[in-house]
């Protein structure tokens, strides 16, 4: 009798450990960084030089961790960046910083990545809920941040010698509901129109803005869909035509807008692996998009036809929660960031800190590759988007 | 021994554990044989007409009257009337229809009946747009007391200062013995007393100079908030709230859903509101449970599922507002669901493009399918041939397919009117009527008891 209660004691936890972090065959899971109380926001250096990762715990610590050796990530040194949400990566001269936006802006110079450098602690001018690092087509180096009540460009050049300056700032556009504000930032070079293109998920839907002219923004597109009263994301494809974007709530699919037009109102295409979960956030690597989905994990889908995407790829940190679906709190895997040169994925977990990840038959990503403009979240801090 | 003991309950658990996760509805199209779950058996299935003529339907609850009607809302433009007496050979036994039909636009939409001094009337509801005759209608009122003879028209109800006719229509007993009639109607809810109504029709000299709005007894606002999606009502129900001993309308409209206690006709009380939930710009349709705890509210939108909140912690004064649901239900997210009736702990769900589905909503945090049936059965979200079929992008061309369903509470049979393929009858195993007081809950549905009204007594 004994025997077999140590059997079955033995089976099911050897089923647990099976279930607790699953994949599908094309995703390998390459090493784990557990980090207490998790992670908010993560960015991944793009040089193939530089195998780090900049990691924003809950704690409001930034790390550098080194990936050198994706098995066995190290942290290199840290810095402490209260008041965090959301951090950029900005490389100058040489010289690479990360800021640390929220409530405040926190600036901490990581070229020597064992030796990361506080240079200054900025008063923000909203408190930022998503940022990002842009270099646009007029040479100047921008973090866009999105706030409750606007959305801003800042000058990077300035922010690391310590001056905040405003270079535009937008509303909200005129929209239904009672929401106001922003709540994510992509922003795009347009090589067919040679426009730099702000891409703003906000109150009443998505905007999209020319913002060649940094002095006069204009409003191109508005996305307003009756079942959105708030955008949480958007990223659009490398040539501008379609937008990806998410909804601030459980149920609400990735739907994918047509961008051609002054108002779109009707996706195009829509997906969704598990219709209870929630989508979070959304990274572009034509045709491939990665979503961070909570706790339902990272998915990787593939939208070559966009009016019928598929799920290509998934992977889950853990089991399905037996709390009801609408009652579940907000854990998981936040964010996701792919590397351009080699595709190494990491994926953001709110709980878990940092999964190291490859996708099988992805060594990297390339827009000429794919016979599309080479536009990603990716800077190119050198030569800027239209070389 | 012990060992076999634990594998037969293992065994025997599995099927349980699966039906509570709740079935899954196949692809579309389904299968060769696979449109319905295998506790669902269709009755009878009649093909009405013209692909998207059919609107909503209405099943008689008496037993001694088995009639349906079902509404039609293009191209043909009145309502069917269906015998079931013999529920397996279905048949239309009458088509009434708009006169000059094709001056007609617009249609026909929700139809309710009602039973008042010992006869029994069905109310249609119609929508005709103004440039054409009618436009000042919103319903038209048949005595059908003597089916399987013709109906005979007895009234219009006419609004000609809202023109446009009433979308959705509820007939209510109410706790003071009015026969009520609900209609939406500019911004709010008209009620009109269907007895004074029919008082007014005695004679063709009252009819002509009267008054039209001589049996207007009620108006239920709706509440007004910022940057509302709609100023005006899409759907309603009236239940009775036995622990309250109010009757309380349930609205959807405005920019989410409204519940007012309107046992004064005369001075509607909000007692609550819904919004403010994501996702849910506008509510359309919205059903309490037997008890009034709990509702479900549709939002007419692609992807929207339909919701459960739970309206305790408003109706104990805890908040004003609910701003949130505890439990979604999908049959498929891709599609949307439509109209539906609460037959607790069951919800009986016209799906569109899913057609039938049945709900168990036992734990509203839970809600899932323990019975299907496709009455669709077409490929879902197909823009162009809904939009050739349909000639409408309204809600993006998910909208076809199962729009109304109704129950029949002393047998359990189930109805549903499928706009492109017609009426259709239905069994589920295991469901042989309703009566709340069985499941522990007011004897409160959308059936009402014209006899006594809705207070026990």
């Amino acid at each position: 009798m004994r025997t077999s209660i140590i059997s079955a004691w033995l089976f099911f936890s050897c089923l647990g450990l099976c279930q607790a972090q699953e994949s599908s065959r094309n995703v390998q899971v390459l090493g784990q960084w557990s980090v207490e109380g998790g992670l908010l926001a993560t960015s991944l250096d793009q040089d193939p030089n530089r195998p780090f990762a900049y990691a924003l715990d809950s704690l409001s610590v930034l790390h550098v961790v080194d990936l050198s050796d994706p098995a066995t990530p190290v942290v290199s040194s840290q810095v402490a960046a209260p008041g965090g949400h959301d951090l950029a990566t900005f490389v100058a001269e040489g010289r690479v910083f990360v800021i640390v936006a929220g409530d405040r802006l926190t600036i901490v110079e990581v070229s020597q990545a064992s030796q990361a450098v506080l240079l200054s602690q900025l008063p923000s001018p909203e408190p930022f809920s998503r940022v990002f690092a842009y270099k646009h087509s007029s040479g100047q180096a921008l973090l866009f941040g999105a706030g409750p009540s606007r959305a801003l460009a800042l000058d990077l050049t300035a922010l690391v010698t310590g001056t905040v300056s405003v270079g535009f700032s937008v509303s909200t556009p005129p929209h239904r509901g009672t929401h106001e504000g922003f709540e994510n930032v992509f922003a795009g070079f347009h090589p067919e129109t040679q426009e730099d293109r702000l891409f703003l998920a906000a109150a009443g839907g998505y905007y999209v803005y020319d913002i060649t002219n940094l002095e006069q923004p204009v409003l191109k597109t508005s996305v307003i869909s009756a079942a959105v009263q708030k955008g949480r994301a958007i990223v659009p494809t490398p040539d501008g035509a379609f937008a990806l974007t998410l909804a601030s709530y459980r149920t609400a699919p990735l739907r994918i807008f047509d961008l051609t037009g002054e108002l779109v109102r009707t996706a195009v295409g829509a997906w969704m692996e598990d219709w209870q979960a929630e989508l979070e956030d959304v990274r572009m690597r034509w045709p491939f998009a990665f979503v961070a989905g909570l706790e339902s994990g990272l998915y990787v889908i593939n939208i070559f036809d966009p009016t019928a995407p598929y799920t290509d790829a998934w992977f889950r940190p853990d089991p399905p929660s037996e709390t009801a679906p609408l009652l579940r709190h907000r854990q998981g895997v936040v964010a996701v960031n792919i590397r351009n040169h080699d595709g190494l994925i990491v994926a953001t977990d709110r709980t878990r800190g940092l999964w190291i990840l490859r996708l099988e038959a992805f060594g990297g990503w390339h827009g000429q590759n794919w016979g599309i403009p080479n536009v990603s979240d990716v800077q190119d801090w050198v030569n800027g988007p239209n070389q | 021994m012990t060992r076999l003991y634990f594998a037969l309950c293992g065994l025997l658990l599995w099927p349980a554990l699966t039906l509570a996760q709740g079935l899954k509805h196949p692809s579309h199209p389904p299968p060769p044989g696979e449109r319905g779950s295998e506790n669902i058996t269709v009755v009878a299935h009649l093909p009405l007409g013209i692909p998207g003529s059919v609107s909503d339907i209405e099943l008689e609850q008496d037993p001694d009257r088995p009639y349906a009607y079902v509404a039609r809302r293009s191209h043909e433009k009145g309502f069917d009337v269906i015998d079931l007496s013999n529920p397996s050979q279905a048949r239309v036994i009458h088509r009434w229809r708009i006169e000059e039909e094709d001056l007609h636009q617009g249609g026909a939409m929700d139809g309710r009946y009602f039973k008042h001094d010992g006869r029994y009337y069905y109310v249609q509801s119609v929508q005709f747009q103004q440039g054409g005759p009618n436009s000042e209608v919103g319903a038209i009122i048949f005595d059908v007391t003597d089916l399987p003879e013709a109906p005979r028209e007895v009234g219009r109800i006419r609004q000609s200062e809202t023109p446009g006719g009433f979308h959705n229509i509820f007939t209510y007993k109410h706790s003071q013995g009015a026969p009520l009639l609900f209609a939406t109607s500019g911004p709010s809810a008209k009620v009109f007393d269907l007895g004074r109504f029919l008082e007014g029709y005695q004679t063709e000299v009252e009819a002509r100079i009267q008054d039209e709005d001589h049996a207007l007894v009620g108006i239920v606002p709706i509440a007004q908030s910022e940057n509302m999606w709609s100023r005006g009502y899409h759907d309603f129900y009236i239940g009775y709230h036995p622990e309250s001993g109010q009757d309380r309308f349930y609205g959807g409209g405005g920019s989410g859903y409204y519940v007012y206690n309107i046992s004064d006709l005369a001075n509607p009380e909000l007692l609550l509101t819904i919004l403010g939930v994501p996702g849910v710009s506008w509510g359309h349709t919205f059903t309490p449970s037997p008890d009034g705890r709990f509702a479900v509210g549709e939002t007419e939108f692609q992807y929207q599922p339909l919701r459960f909140f739970d309206l305790q912690p408003a109706l104990d004064g805890e908040v004003e507002n609910i701003d949130h649901a505890v439990g979604a239900w999908h049959a498929d997210w891709k599609s949307l669901a439509h109209n539906h009736e609460v037959r607790w702990p069951y919800l009986f769900v016209a799906g569109y493009e899913t057609g039938l589905s049945v709900v168990d909503m036992a734990d509203v945090t839970n809600p899932h399918t323990i019975a299907y049936y496709d009455t669709f059965n077409g490929r879902h979200n197909n823009r162009d041939e809904s939009a050739a079929r349909m000639g409408s992008p309204y809600t993006w061309n998910v909208y076809d397919g199962a729009w109304g369903v109704d129950v029949r509470n002393y047998d359990g049979l189930i109805v549903v009117s499928d706009m492109s393929t017609g009426f259709w009858a239905f069994r589920m195993d295991g469901f042989d009527g309703w009566n709340g007081e069985e499941f522990g809950v007011p004897n409160i549905s959308s059936a009402q008891n014209w006899d006594s009204g809705p207070a026990p007594k």
